[in-house]
């Protein structure tokens, strides 16, 4: 994770997910994974990836 | 923050967001904002090393909480290509993102509206490279969708399901056919190669289509984009217009996904201006018959597949 992200507080809509870690659950949506992050200003920032093909570090 | 003003000449809302005006214009390369963040580079919007597909608030926004959203949908960490150029799969991917957006930005109280767009090309007003579109989330229903609205009244019915029949009828406007979803010039385009993508079947939103038929709207834009780049052998700018049912109380299920493209090209090196009559009486004047239009755009598409 870049130093300036951080994983939304509890209570964001919809189910947090942490950082890419194989073995925590991954919020989906059909046939992506999402990750919800929050920026250092406090902006959301929301990676999608294709399921089975994560390659955000 | 934003102050809306309500136009009484008119009957319309203008966003006054003066912030903007600070907003990132044309970077070189090195300094993209939707770039991931480089080693030793510049922190970008999306400080990680990839990304596939990635949306997060807009830093200069024309709206925002409580007052609606505006949201930067990045396609792709690759600096250079386009909605036409990305892989199949990364495609219908940014379908499902749309999806997820209109129904996470849809269910805000401060939302009445969710528009996806993308501005594609200097021609009309991008100020980043990067392929990329955008979200609003608009906290009252704008003109266009409600004269959407108004149509299906005047016409009794769903208007794009009638105005698709007489298309599909008539056929000289014809792109793209797929099972799920036809591109057509329409009978009253007003840009010379304005295009929509329209849902064969009735679907309010991105919300009620199959997977099947988000694949085939993904497969037939990139046709539609790979074409416009083909028809003058340059990148081809447009606006982008994702229409579909408004959010708000009471309006939900009035209206029917589809895609409107408006380029501003009239030939390869010419521009199609708003000017007189489009801006002071609201009549576009076309030089440009639509049947002409289509013949060309369809020899275009076939060029490019």
């Amino acid at each position: 994770m870049a130093s300036n992200l951080s994983p939304p507080p509890d209570g964001t809509p919809g189910e947090p997910s942490e950082l890419a870690s194989e073995d925590q659950p991954v919020e989906r949506f059909g046939p992506v994974a999402i990750e919800r992050l929050v920026k250092e200003d406090g902006r959301a920032l929301i990676l999608y990836s294709q399921l089975g093909h994560r390659s955000h570090a | 923050m934003s102050e809306l003003r309500f136009e009484e000449l008119r009957g319309e809302q203008v966003a006054y967001a003066i912030h903007r005006q600070e907003r990132t214009f044309l970077p070189d390369r090195d300094h993209c904002p939707l770039c991931p963040t480089r080693p030793g580079g510049p922190v970008t919007e999306i400080p990680v090393a990839a990304f596939e597909i990635a949306v997060f608030d807009n830093r200069f926004p024309a709206f925002e909480a409580p007052h609606g959203g505006a949201e930067v949908v990045v396609y792709t960490d690759k600096h250079e290509g386009s909605l036409g150029t990305l892989a199949p799969e990364r495609a219908e991917a940014l379908m499902w993102v749309w999806r997820h957006r209109y129904m996470e930005l849809g269910a805000r109280d401060d939302v009445d509206y969710v528009f996806i767009f993308e501005n594609r090309g200097v021609e009309v007003g991008v100020t980043l490279h990067h392929p990329h579109g955008q979200i609003y989330g608009y906290p009252f229903l704008p003109p266009i969708p409600a004269r959407e609205i108004a149509a299906d009244e005047r016409l009794g019915g769903c208007a794009p399901c009638k105005l698709l029949g007489d298309e599909l009828a008539d056929g000289r406007r014809i792109l793209i056919e797929t099972d799920a979803v036809v591109a057509y010039v329409p009978y009253a385009a007003r840009w010379a190669y304005e295009a929509h993508v329209v849902l064969r079947p009735h679907r309010a939103s991105l919300l009620d289509c199959e997977a099947a038929e988000l694949r085939s709207l993904a497969s037939t834009l990139q046709t539609l984009v790979r074409g416009y780049d083909a028809l003058f052998e340059r990148p081809f700018p447009y606006v982008m217009a994702v229409h579909q049912a408004p959010t708000a109380a009471g309006h939900e299920q009035r209206g029917h996904l589809h895609v409107e493209f408006y380029p501003p090209l009239r030939t390869a090196d010419k521009l199609k201006y708003l000017a007189g009559s489009e801006q002071g009486a609201g009549t576009f004047i076309s030089d440009t018959l639509p049947e002409e239009s289509a013949a060309k755009l369809r020899d275009a598409i076939r060029r490019a597949v």
